[in-house]
């Protein structure tokens, strides 16, 4: 029962009102343009190396051709070389697109087949249990037992460099990582129906990897795929700049970039910093893509 | 019992003034992505020295937030507004600075959390927890008296074997125990007002009763103010000089504790209170609940938050906001903020339908 | 213990299976180790004769057994190109330099992000915080090769702060050293700068939110003591893996900086010795080096449970 059937109402709240602050959109914007020169790119990169035969390009790498070229020329000095030319006088724009052919082409491979091999091997460790997982736990361990570096290193001295050559090693050397994350994202799914559901139905182990864990594995690990072909990039300019890497007169970013040691740097600084530049955005490019990946990814997942 | 309240004993020795902490108008809001949450909308209220105060209200009501902001600890995330003015011991402490916080805090304010064990550092032995405080204040203070010092503080939250406990981890010690280590670390330096927020929630109900009657018997004790802050009106009852409902971020009822246990006015706080069995009430009583639930903070309709659960809303109460006031004259110090009262009595005891009535 | 046992097994079977990896190299080289250590103009018993003597003419596992029988001994064979040192002296000379490196670029590098993080985790998508993950993602994207040649234009040609080669022993004369190893260090730091920051400050933010910390600023403890005595020492779990995982880059960054700042370390003696295909320092150098890497990440396994109390009661 009310005690007073009507109470005083205010004339007017007193209401204070709280400051408010809305700040969201503005943020959002300089990033998005970050995100799109990066595609832009990446693209461009990845259209040059493919029709890298096709473009008006100079010479790149036989030197008996260039006798008669200007030798360390800065960019934009001579007509014809747009960003200069290298101590053969050879053209390094042209330089860089086929360096950029070897590079995406080995670290986009790479990646490819350390993720297939790794999907597999990780599913079916995952899966399976016991003695496969306790074998492929083994291996996984000894291949992280050497540095990545020292392996690859290792391997370019009894394999001789070429693009197939560095194509396995790099796989060889992503593979552990992958095959782990496989394997982790495997335990996670087999704990989900759908599994228990085709085990309920029947399905043979080889058709539950095959036909419904793969799937869901290779689909979550590539989220992280632009960030492996990011380092594996890296690790191939690594290697041509040691010298053990893809060899000249072929060129590649790396071996590029140690074109500008033992002195040379100092009179010639864009020997070395046009490809470093050039490997910095691509790497870069391939990281941000990367990490934006990842986080829609990561969205997904928890609404799943 | 319900409505039984002893006056703590105030020491001679205290200053004059009575009003150890005043509250006027304060707010506390954070901006977050899915938009501006007001935790606490325009509180106020006095403590004075000596006494506690109880805060009741359901989780997300505000109450633990409206702990923390008079501790001056809201302000320290980012995203927090605090507006308003808070005043202890005659020193304006609302949105204090860094020094200010650095000299209160831990010495004349202390706060005992909800959780013991997450609130003690896992990787700190007990009595580091103490003596830092201890050290803090008091940079005089040589490392072994401060050991000796805490340890007399975890005897005197009667600690058992406070030597070896000085030297255990936190997850070395049961929930009880812990709670009374986050009770010693409080008390380390003798503070005029103790914010316990939820201090026996965690706790098994057996080892709930002990830790609050420590509480209340330090306070005693020490002649300091307690500022109480539970989901459940149990905890409160027979603790707490004057008990303040929160609902959605503002106060609905306050008023003395020997009042508020007899008659509510605020629909809020008489379904509060009837939703819990009392020791006292009759075997068969029916439990009432409070249909819906919360309203979401980010939706800042106008009017009375309670109106859209509340049974005796009219469109009054749907546009225009009642403000914290006296319902009648008989009882001055006991207020609610409702257009349409109700007498809590009176109501219960018809729910009841039984010859004996609230007490 | 049981767990303990497990652990000491699989290293084991991991130094093995490492080791067997490393002797196949020599079966997976290319050519005949006679022809490399003789050259190709030498008469054809010439070969024989070394062949013999290198054992190339026993089957594959007496090989291998021979080779690791030595090398558990602590003989890792002689080089295959002059000047024909033992393994082991090359590999004693150059790893001092490398170890010093690697340890300094970790020390630094943590010097460097455990600062960082602290700035950036105290006030979360702050304005420093922002400029800080900016930052670290720009380091992330430059190979430590790019930033070794960046550091030498500018510090070494440009401003003239630091020698640009050459190694003085720490036994010689330690500030020297200390000195001149400097840049290279840096430059293997940077490489796990980004790392180590975002790992450390995504940790610091989450135990920054924890009750303790709380309670700790109700105790009127100053921010900056909540920040390096409550919040650090929880908060490094994540970066003692992360710092785990890093040894195998740190690593790969020494031997790009040994031959960067033509130091003569582990890396520019691998690096060397694969240009010349002299397969026996190949594989006592990696064999060394996984041996280490191995061992160390034992021991950083060990670290955690000095760091959280409710591991080291649990285990010991």
């Amino acid at each position: 029962m009310p005690q007073h059937e009507t109470r005083r109402p205010l004339a007017a709240p007193k209401t204070t009102p709280i400051p408010v602050s809305f700040e969201k959109p503005r943020k959002n914007f300089h990033v998005d343009l970050l995100l799109w020169f990066c595609i832009l790119w990446l693209g461009a990169i990845v259209l040059a190396a493919i029709f890298a035969p096709l473009l008006p390009l100079a010479e790149a790498q036989d030197a008996s051709k260039t006798l008669m070229e200007p030798t360390n020329q800065p960019p934009f000095t001579v007509p014809g070389h747009p960003l200069g030319t290298n101590g053969l006088g050879l053209d390094i724009f042209a330089r860089l697109i086929y360096g950029a052919r070897i590079s995406l082409t080995v670290g986009v491979a790479a990646v490819a087949i350390g993720m297939a091999v790794g999907a597999m091997l990780g599913t079916s460790a995952g899966y399976l249990r016991g003695a496969w997982e306790a074998v492929i736990g083994v291996l996984t361990n000894t291949l992280l037992a050497v540095p990545a570096l020292i392996l690859l290193i290792a391997l370019s001295t009894v394999l001789r460099p070429s693009v197939v050559s560095l194509t396995f090693s790099l796989a060889l050397v992503a593979s552990p990582g992958l095959i782990r994350l496989a394997r982790a994202n495997t335990l996670a799914f087999t704990q989900r129906e759908f599994i228990t559901v085709a085990r309920a139905l029947g399905a043979k182990p080889g058709r539950v990897i095959l036909r419904e864990l793969l799937p869901n594995v290779l689909l979550s690990m590539m989220s992280l795929s632009f960030v492996y072909i990011s380092v594996l990039i890296v690790a191939e300019a690594s290697l041509g700049f040691l010298g053990v890497g893809i060899r000249q007169p072929t060129p590649s970013w790396g071996n590029m970039i140690a074109e500008g040691l033992g002195g040379k740097m100092e009179q010639y600084p864009h020997l070395v910093f046009i490809p470093a530049t050039v490997l910095f955005l691509t790497v870069f490019s391939f990281n941000l893509l990367g990490e934006r990946m990842r986080k829609r990814w990561d969205k997904r997942e928890v609404s799943l | 019992m319900i409505g039984t309240n002893t006056l703590h004993a105030v020491p001679a020795d205290i200053e004059p003034s009575k009003t150890l902490l005043r509250v006027r108008d304060l707010s506390a809001s954070f901006s977050t992505p899915s938009g501006e949450v007001v935790s606490v909308e325009r509180v106020s209220f006095d403590l004075h020295r000596g006494k506690t105060l109880g805060i009741v209200g359901e989780s997300g009501s505000g109450k633990s937030v409206l702990g923390r902001t008079i501790m001056g600890l809201t302000g320290l995330s980012g995203n927090a507004t605090v507006s308003g003015q808070i005043l202890f011991d005659g020193v304006d402490f609302t949105n204090p600075d860094k020094k200010l916080r650095s000299e209160f805090l831990g010495s004349k304010i202390a706060m005992i959390f909800q959780d013991p064990l997450s609130s003690l550092n896992p990787v700190k032995l007990v009595g580091t927890h103490v003596t830092e405080t201890l050290r803090q204040h008091d940079r005089s203070l040589s490392r072994r008296d401060a050991k000796e010092q805490a340890i007399g503080l975890l005897d005197k939250v009667r600690i058992p074997d406070p030597q070896r406990r000085f030297g255990q981890y936190p997850h070395e010690l049961s929930g009880g125990m812990r709670q009374r280590v986050g009770i010693a670390i409080a008390l380390a330096c003798s503070p005029q007002l103790l914010v316990a927020d939820e201090p026996t929630t965690a706790l098994d109900v057996t080892v709930q009763k002990h830790v609050l009657d420590l509480l209340g018997a330090i306070c005693e004790e020490q002649g300091m103010a307690m500022i109480l802050v539970s989901h459940d009106l149990g905890v409160v009852a027979g603790r707490s000089d004057e008990v303040m409902v929160m609902y959605a971020g503002r106060i609905q009822e306050k008023a003395p504790a020997s009042e508020f246990f007899v008659r509510q006015y605020h629909p809020y706080a008489y379904g509060l209170l009837a939703s819990k069995p009392m020791l006292d009430s009759p075997a068969h009583a029916e439990l009432l609940s409070i249909t819906g639930r919360p309203p979401d903070p980010t939706d800042r309709f106008p009017g009375c938050r309670f109106a859209p659960r509340c049974q005796n809303a009219r469109a009054i109460c749907r546009e225009q906001e009642p403000l914290l006031e006296p319902v009648s004259d008989a009882a001055p110090e006991h207020k609610a903020a409702c257009f349409f009262p109700i007498d809590g009595l009176a109501v219960r005891t018809t729910v009841d339908n039984s010859q004996e009535g609230a007490p | 213990m049981k767990l303990m046992i497990n652990k000491v097994v699989q290293l084991v079977v991991v130094l093995l299976l490492v080791s067997i990896g490393t002797f196949a190299l020599t079966s997976l080289m290319p050519g005949d180790p006679a022809t490399a250590i003789l050259g190709p103009d030498q008469p054809a018993e010439a070969y024989i004769e070394l062949r013999e003597e290198l054992g190339l003419n026993d089957p594959v596992l007496a090989r291998y057994f021979g080779w690791l029988g030595h090398a558990l001994q602590g003989d890792l064979g002689n080089s295959l190109v002059t000047p024909f040192r033992s393994v082991n002296e090359l590999v004693g000379g150059a790893f001092p330099v490398s170890f010093q490196l690697a340890a300094m670029g970790l020390i630094i590098s943590l010097a460097i992000s455990i600062p960082l993080a602290m700035v950036s985790a105290r006030r979360p998508d702050g304005a420093i915080d922002r400029a800080i993950s900016a930052l670290t993602f720009g380091i992330l994207a430059v190979p430590s090769f790019v930033a070794g040649l960046i550091l030498i234009a500018l510090v070494v040609n440009q401003l003239n702060i630091f020698p640009r080669t050459q190694w003085i022993p720490f036994t010689e004369n330690p500030l020297d050293n200390l000195y001149h190893a400097a840049l290279p260090a840096i430059t293997i730091a940077l490489a796990e700068v980004p790392t180590f920051t975002r790992v450390l400050r995504g940790d610091l933010v989450s135990t920054l939110q924890e009750d303790f910390i709380l309670s700790a600023r109700a105790k009127g403890m100053p921010a900056w003591r909540i920040m390096i005595f409550d919040a650090f020492r929880p908060s490094s779990y994540s970066l003692i893996t992360v710092v785990g995982l890093a040894l195998a880059s740190l690593i790969g960054s020494t031997v790009i900086v040994e031959t960067l700042f033509s130091l003569s370390g582990m890396g520019s003696l691998i690096v060397n010795a694969s240009y010349v295909g002299n397969v026996t320092v190949v594989q006592g150098a990696v064999l060394v080096i996984a041996v280490c890497y191995v061992l160390i990440n034992a021991v950083v396994d060990l670290l955690y449970a000095v760091i959280d109390p409710r591991i080291r009661r649990a285990t010991t």
